[in-house]
């Protein structure tokens, strides 16, 4: 098996070197990037598996650049998000970030999250039969996501997400339910994962297919 | 005494005088004026009734020659050669006056009552007293109403003052006017205002100082994990990861204490809360076991807080202890000193006691996040011994259940 390629974009040196030395003795292959522009550079050049993003940058920010990166790619982002400032977060999920990892972080939970990330883009590519409610199809085998036809593109957590959804299709999934089963979260998971992410889904396939169920979670419709 | 009745006290008496002194002077010089007129009148007929008598020999007046039941003062007097007057005001109030004629006869004596008069300054007597009775209330009561609504506004500032000092640092006087009063209230409204900024920099100077100290934190965090294993390596290590926890914690706080944090609520049972995250504790659930609407996250928080906190200060058994919308947390140890019982959410409460491995701010991170999802925390001792920290949850079952 290929090593997975991670570009880490960081600009605070100790920490990319340390974080780059502790990926690489998990056996990533790390490209690394101190600013915005060189990240997009990089991107192009290494393609990578997963990016991690710290959110501040000098020049061009984070969330710009996951933007940007989400605009050309269904790459999985996992944001390092240095602020006390919880809009940050929710900033950098609504770029199309998957996950965010808060600093000071443990090198052994960014890469917990970067593996469950990762474990989300092969799941997404691992079913046998199709799923459908209302406009919306997917076909498991493919990982294809169709609206009345038309292929829409899904980064693998949103995949992952409406594949959960539409499996308990007629049920209500709790938040707590969805960020273990799509993001492998106990407790300490951050329900705001899952609410800015099915608004991301929702403004892809249409806001009739998911339907908020107040106080409880979500519910897909049923076929 | 209150302000209220002193100046209403001061009021009164000061217009008791005014009106004691008004009345005496008044009634002085009106019965002077007319016991100096009644003397000139009966003096003026005493030698009118004189000279009659030198020219006509008859007596006009009433008048009599050297009466007897006159007054031996003003006989002498006329003996002297002298007209005079003599004013008797006891009763019965008469006025006397006396002329001398020639021929050595002795002198023409007039008199008349002087009873009409001195009912008359009686009258005036009780109309002063009338007067200055209800003109020392009238005035006493403007007083009273004076000082009744300066001690109004005083007291109004008084307990916003209060209320700033207890746990409102919003409350503002806001009293307009030109007076002292209005100055005061205008006073202790920037005075809070500059409190309030003052506690806010140094708010602000926490979360700046957490938040700095994130990037090299989390740069030593990252490196000290790539030390090859040896006792050393673990100490940084480990320090460095309790530095990293200080950091998050103290970033945690600040945002609590801006008080920009809301809940996400929902049904939550609370005993397989309590559970998970207690998985790793060596800690035993039991209670009935109950449900809330609350921010589950939160609440997870606050329990992991609490329990944390029994393991490390209190002796095993530590015990959770969940019914409807209630959990207690409970351990074996010494119980909450008198400090902590008294201080103990707040920030580093336990610093100056032996303090083996927290961060100081698990009871204050509680203690906020209850207040953020609306509990109650108490932390009180077990009659036994140990530690007892009871959340109260709201009853949030009939209320709207927020949603992003």
């Amino acid at each position: 098996m290929p090593e997975t390629r991670v570009l880490l974009v960081e600009d605070d040196a100790v920490i990319r070197r340390a974080t780059e030395l502790a990926l690489r003795r998990e056996r990533f292959q790390v490209s690394v990037a101190c600013d915005g522009l060189e990240a997009l550079g990089a991107f192009a050049s290494v393609s990578p598996d997963v990016v991690v993003l710290d959110v501040m940058l000098p020049g061009l920010d984070g969330v710009s650049v996951c933007r940007l990166l989400r605009a050309e790619s269904e790459v999985p982002v996992v944001m390092l998000s240095a602020r006390g400032d919880p809009m940050d977060v929710v900033r950098g999920l609504e770029a199309g970030a998957d996950d965010y990892v808060s600093k000071p972080f443990e090198v052994s939970v960014l890469v917990a999250r970067l593996r469950a990330v990762l474990r989300r883009v092969s799941s997404a590519r691992g079913g046998i039969s199709t799923l459908r409610a209302g406009r919306v199809s997917v076909d498991l085998a493919g990982a294809e996501v169709r609206v009345d036809g038309e292929v829409v593109a899904l980064t693998p957590t949103e995949h992952r997400l409406l594949v959960d959804l539409l499996e308990h299709a007629g049920h209500v999934r709790s938040r707590e339910a969805l960020l273990e089963s799509v993001w492998g979260y106990d407790w300490t998971g951050d329900p705001r994962l899952v609410d800015v992410h099915v608004q991301r889904l929702r403004a892809k396939i249409g806001r009739e297919t998911i339907e908020t169920v107040r106080g409880m979670g979500y519910k897909a419709v049923r076929a | 005494m209150s302000l209220r009745w002193r100046i209403s006290l001061a009021f009164a008496i000061g217009a008791g005088v005014m009106a004691v002194i008004f009345g005496v002077l008044v009634y002085e010089r009106t019965a002077t004026d007319r016991a100096a007129h009644a003397r000139a009148f009966e003096s003026q007929r005493a030698r009118i009734a004189a000279s009659l008598f030198a020219s006509t020999g008859r007596l006009a007046f009433g008048a009599s020659v050297n009466d007897p039941s006159a007054p031996a003062a003003l006989r002498r007097a006329v003996s002297d050669g002298h007209l005079a007057s003599f004013l008797r005001t006891a009763h019965p109030a008469m006025v006397w006056a006396a002329a001398p004629v020639q021929h050595g006869i002795g002198g023409i004596f007039v008199s008349s009552s002087f009873a009409g008069e001195e009912q008359a300054l009686a009258a005036l007597q009780s109309l002063l007293l009338e007067i200055g009775v209800l003109l020392t209330l009238v005035i006493a009561a403007g007083g009273s109403l004076f000082a009744w609504r300066l001690s109004t506004r005083l007291r109004s500032a008084a307990r916003v003052a209060g209320r700033i000092g207890e746990q409102d640092p919003d409350a503002r006087i806001g009293m307009h006017g030109r007076d002292e009063v209005a100055a005061l209230a205008t006073a202790v409204d920037r005075m809070a205002d500059s409190l309030q900024a003052r506690i806010e920099r140094e708010r602000r100077f926490a979360a700046d100082v957490a938040h700095e100290l994130r990037t090299p934190v989390s740069g030593l965090l990252a490196s000290s994990a790539l030390l090859a294993d040896s006792e050393a390596a673990r100490m940084v290590h480990d320090r460095a990861k309790r530095l990293a926890r200080l950091v998050e914690d103290l970033l945690e706080i600040s945002r609590l204490e801006a008080g920009v944090e809301s809940s996400q609520r929902c049904e939550v049972d609370l005993g397989a809360l309590a559970r998970s995250v207690c998985a790793e504790q060596p800690v035993h659930i039991c209670g009935p076991g109950g449900r809330a609407v609350s921010d589950p996250r939160r609440l997870a928080r606050i329990i992991a807080n609490l329990v944390e906190n029994a393991c490390r200060h209190g002796r095993p058994p530590v015990t959770v202890d969940i019914a409807d919308r209630r959990v207690r947390v409970s351990d074996h140890g010494p119980g909450f000193s008198e400090q902590m019982l008294a201080h103990g959410t707040e920030r580093f409460a336990s610093v100056s006691s032996a303090r083996t491995a927290g961060t100081g701010l698990g009871l204050a991170i509680a203690a906020a996040q209850a207040g953020v999802i609306g509990a109650q925390m108490i932390l009180a001792n077990d009659v036994h011994g140990g530690a007892i920290v009871t959340v109260w949850l709201p009853d949030l079952h009939k209320t709207a259940i927020s949603e992003p």
